[in-house]
């Protein structure tokens, strides 16, 4: 377990200064929450004179915008795309970074084989992952309370919160397998922010474009606030496209881990 | 020109990459727009877009624009556009210079006859060419787009150099200041870190401004509402005052660079 | 004139001292050996007078000119051999060396043909893949990195580590012929003995100030040898008695163990009235002193 404590000792700072940031960013969103909320009735008024069809053209997704859950589920898209970008550090770095740091010939020449390897480094990002969430669920619950001004339903709240943790997984086992398939990589960030905003600018197109077969390619529509609120849980079939997702990156990673020549 | 011309050599596969996404985008993006041009003519969709409250046009990133016309489809696309050149260029700026001492080649450039200034020079310059055939790329291909989806009418391409317009200041914008970062920062890993954050941030702040009238004021503080779609298309042009600042900005960002370059220590292995 | 020179030149990272008041000159034409402990402050100067860092305070100056003014001007005719070599990705050796020609401006066919000539003496493949090249090669590529542009300074910092022992050889080889063209060399190193065999003078830092500077000949002169003779019988001890520069005399049965400072002659003499078996004479080694130094 020393590689699995070591990790976390290294990425200390990081994980505290990530917290702050997706902290300090739902706050700063969430306290715009009154000035909005207030529309809401402004909103009703218009909406009550439209035609049936178009009603069906909006859908009912806009009244719950109006309220915490809604408001914080598309807080939440922003939220995703920092801690996508904070994952996918996470599984690009600790293993790229034997490379780049060349500390590749002092772990490999220790008596561990590389699946324990990988195993005691992903344990470390995913803990990574989880403390984040621990922190974000509780920040968002503080915070919600304190400027909604009502009451709402703790377990649909966290389950909300907890799509930030599903997001963060698909990214860390991506940013993984990169680590594991490319030979050399310089700058983490150049490689991680633009493959998460491919993700987040296929989402929004998908959005727009209404095509809902584009979602499975991308995390970011795996998680529907509107659904999980109306069904207190998540959609399964992407819940399953995640879960595949996941286990294939993951053997995979090991397979090309395991075999590879690693770069000196 | 050695040094030019090695950079140009170094970069110019990302900036395939790059441009391959751009291009994939263009071919995906317009699909849309005949469902919303359909259901023009029941005027239903002009009276929700100029009815709805803010966020709920934010949500789709639809504030103050005209869905129904094609144009005003288009800026929901451009913010897209915006972002990807916005990384692009500030990752560029900042890895350009940084990269000697992250490659630990600096032993080598910066003990060759050569001043501070001339290499951080053709660094900068190899970078905006960079910056620069990403720009016409995009906006060719978007003019190719939009057109195309107009039924292979081509009207709409002062509209849409516009909007381009906006796009180049960004780009420049986010550029120098990577170069500053870089030039600053000792540090090869900081300067990336920090104007990534800084870009992330700056899209945060623009889409909080479209929330709310109260919020209205934070769209002071980010390049991506100086030349918002919205604006840009309702206005014609450019806002000539941002475009000062961009200008002004730019030269501060990299004329701070090119100082604390020169005085700081390289980092060495 | 002085090649290098520098007057209380100081450099500290925030509070950690890198050189201190450093005092140095290498003279046109000479071999200067640059030793001392790790972390002593070689690296440091070296980079300072390349302006890689810039000094605290103090002063250095090559060729006459001060490093912090002039420095493009002055590297025109510095050639530097890092301890580490890192290249560009994806680069062949010959082309990183035609780059490097680039900055030069002696007439490039020179240059071309001195990048030729260099890698046919070192053994290296010009078409080759940096990163593809053991550290040894890599090495061979930063010595030619170095020397193609004729230079009149040459500044080595650790150069020989990872050559095999015969490129070694054509290294030292090389760079002495540099010299004999009357190139100037600063040569930082803690192999002893290649300070010995190529330098002129060295100076020693220890702990960011310079603590010493000798001629090698004058060190050597003044050395002890070591002598170990073996006589036929039981050795004669009034033989060795009274002779002056005498020193850690041993009798161990037949062997007889000392240390000699001073005139040979007298010492010959002296032992020449004995019945010798064996004689072993050290030649004399400077690491004695040196590491004297290092403490």
């Amino acid at each position: 377990m020393n590689i699995f404590w070591q990790e976390l000792r290294f990425y200390r700072k990081s994980l505290l200064i990530w917290v702050l940031a997706l902290s300090t960013t739902l706050i700063v969103f969430l306290s715009s929450y009154q000035s909005i909320s207030s529309q809401i009735d402004v909103f009703r008024e218009v909406v009550s004179h439209y035609p049936k069809a178009l009603l069906l053209v909006i859908n009912f997704r806009f009244e719950i915008f109006y309220t915490i859950y809604g408001y914080f589920g598309y807080i939440l898209t922003f939220i995703w795309l920092a801690g996508a970008i904070q994952a996918m550090n996470y599984g690009v770095s600790i293993l790229s970074k034997e490379v780049t740091d060349k500390t590749a010939d002092f772990l490999l020449s220790k008596p561990v084989s590389r699946s324990r390897i990988l195993t005691e480094k992903f344990a470390a990002g995913l803990s990574l992952i989880v403390i984040t969430n621990i922190c974000f669920t509780v920040t968002a619950l503080l915070g919600a309370k304190y400027f909604s001004h009502s009451n709402f339903g703790i377990k649909t709240f966290i389950m909300l919160s907890a799509t930030l943790f599903f997001v963060q997984v698909f990214f860390l086992v991506l940013g993984f397998l990169f680590g594991t398939i490319l030979p050399k990589i310089k700058t983490v960030l150049s490689v991680a922010l633009p493959t998460v905003f491919i993700f987040f600018i296929v989402a929004s197109f998908g959005g727009i474009l209404d095509k809902p077969d584009f979602y499975y390619l991308t995390p970011f529509k795996y998680f529907d606030p509107v659904y999980i609120y109306q069904n207190s849980g998540y959609d399964p079939k992407y819940l399953f496209a995640l879960g595949g997702f996941v286990v294939t990156s993951l053997v995979l990673s090991y397979i090309v881990y395991i075999r590879k020549d690693i770069k000196l | 020109m050695n040094m030019f011309w090695h950079e140009i050599k170094s970069n110019y596969k990302s900036l395939l990459g790059w441009i391959a996404g751009i291009l994939f985008f263009q071919l995906s993006g317009y699909s849309k727009f005949q469902g919303f041009k359909a259901a023009q003519g029941s005027s239903s969709i002009n009276v929700i877009a100029n009815s709805f409250p803010k966020p709920l046009l934010a949500i789709f990133g639809m504030s103050n624009l005209n869905i129904a016309t094609l144009i005003g489809y288009f800026g929901i696309l451009y913010i897209f556009f915006a972002l990807i050149a916005a990384i692009y260029s500030g990752l560029l700026g900042a890895n350009i210079v940084s990269k000697e001492e992250r490659d630990k080649t600096s032993e080598f450039i910066y003990t060759k006859p050569v001043s501070r200034t001339s290499v951080l020079g053709a660094k900068f310059f190899a970078g905006l060419i960079n910056i620069l055939i990403l720009f016409v790329i995009i906006n060719l291909s978007s003019i190719v787009g939009v057109g195309i989806t107009n039924s292979n009418n081509f009207t709409l391409t002062g509209q849409v150099t516009n909007l381009m317009w906006g796009i180049l200041l960004i780009q420049t914008f986010f550029y120098c200041m990577g170069i500053m970062f870089a030039s600053i920062f000792k540090s090869p890993k900081t300067p990336t870190v920090i104007i990534a954050t800084v870009i992330v941030a700056s899209y945060f702040i623009s889409v909080l401004s479209e929330l709310s009238t109260n919020l209205e004021w934070l769209k002071y503080l980010t390049p991506f509402q100086w030349f918002s779609a919205p604006s840009l298309i309702n206005s014609g042009h450019v806002a000539y005052g941002y475009v000062i600042v961009v200008v002004i900005l730019s030269t501060i960002f990299t004329g701070i660079g090119w100082y604390i370059f020169n005085k700081r220590d390289i980092t060495v292995v | 004139m002085n090649v290098i020179e520098t007057s209380k030149l100081s450099k500290f990272y925030g509070k950690e001292r890198g050189i201190e008041n450093l005092d140095m000159q290498v003279n046109e034409g000479e071999i200067f050996g640059f030793i001392g402990p790790n972390g002593a402050g070689k690296s440091t100067t070296i980079r300072t007078i390349l302006s890689i860092v810039h000094p605290t305070s103090g002063s250095a100056s090559i060729f006459g000119k001060d490093v912090t003014k002039y420095g493009p001007e002055i590297r025109e005719e510095i050639g530097y051999l890092p301890s580490e070599i890192f290249y560009y990705e994806n680069m062949k050796a010959i082309d990183l060396l035609r780059y490097s020609a680039s900055f030069y401006k002696k007439p490039k066919n020179h240059m071309e043909h001195r990048i030729q000539t260099l890698a046919k003496l070192l053994e290296l493949n010009l078409d080759k893949k940096i990163d593809d090249l053991s550290f040894g090669n890599r090495k061979k590529v930063g010595i030619i990195q170095g020397l193609l542009h004729e230079p009149k300074l040459i500044i080595l910092d650790e150069p020989t580590g990872g050559l095999d022992p015969l490129i070694q050889q054509k290294f030292f080889n090389l760079i002495q012929q540099e010299n004999k063209r009357g190139a100037s060399v600063l040569f930082s190193s803690h192999i002893l003995g290649e300070v010995q065999r190529l330098c002129d003078r060295v100076g020693i830092i220890k702990e960011g100030k310079m603590i010493k500077v000798e001629k090698i000949s004058d060190l050597l002169e003044k050395s002890t040898k070591r002598f170990k003779l073996t006589t036929k019988g039981k050795a004669d001890k009034a033989v060795l008695l009274n002779i002056t520069g005498i020193s850690e005399l041993v009798y161990n049965g037949n062997d007889i163990n000392f240390l000699f400072r001073g005139h040979l002659r007298d010492i010959t003499k002296a032992i020449a009235k004995l019945d010798l078996v064996n004689l072993d004479v050290n030649e004399p080694d400077l690491e004695e002193i040196f590491l004297h130094y290092y403490r």
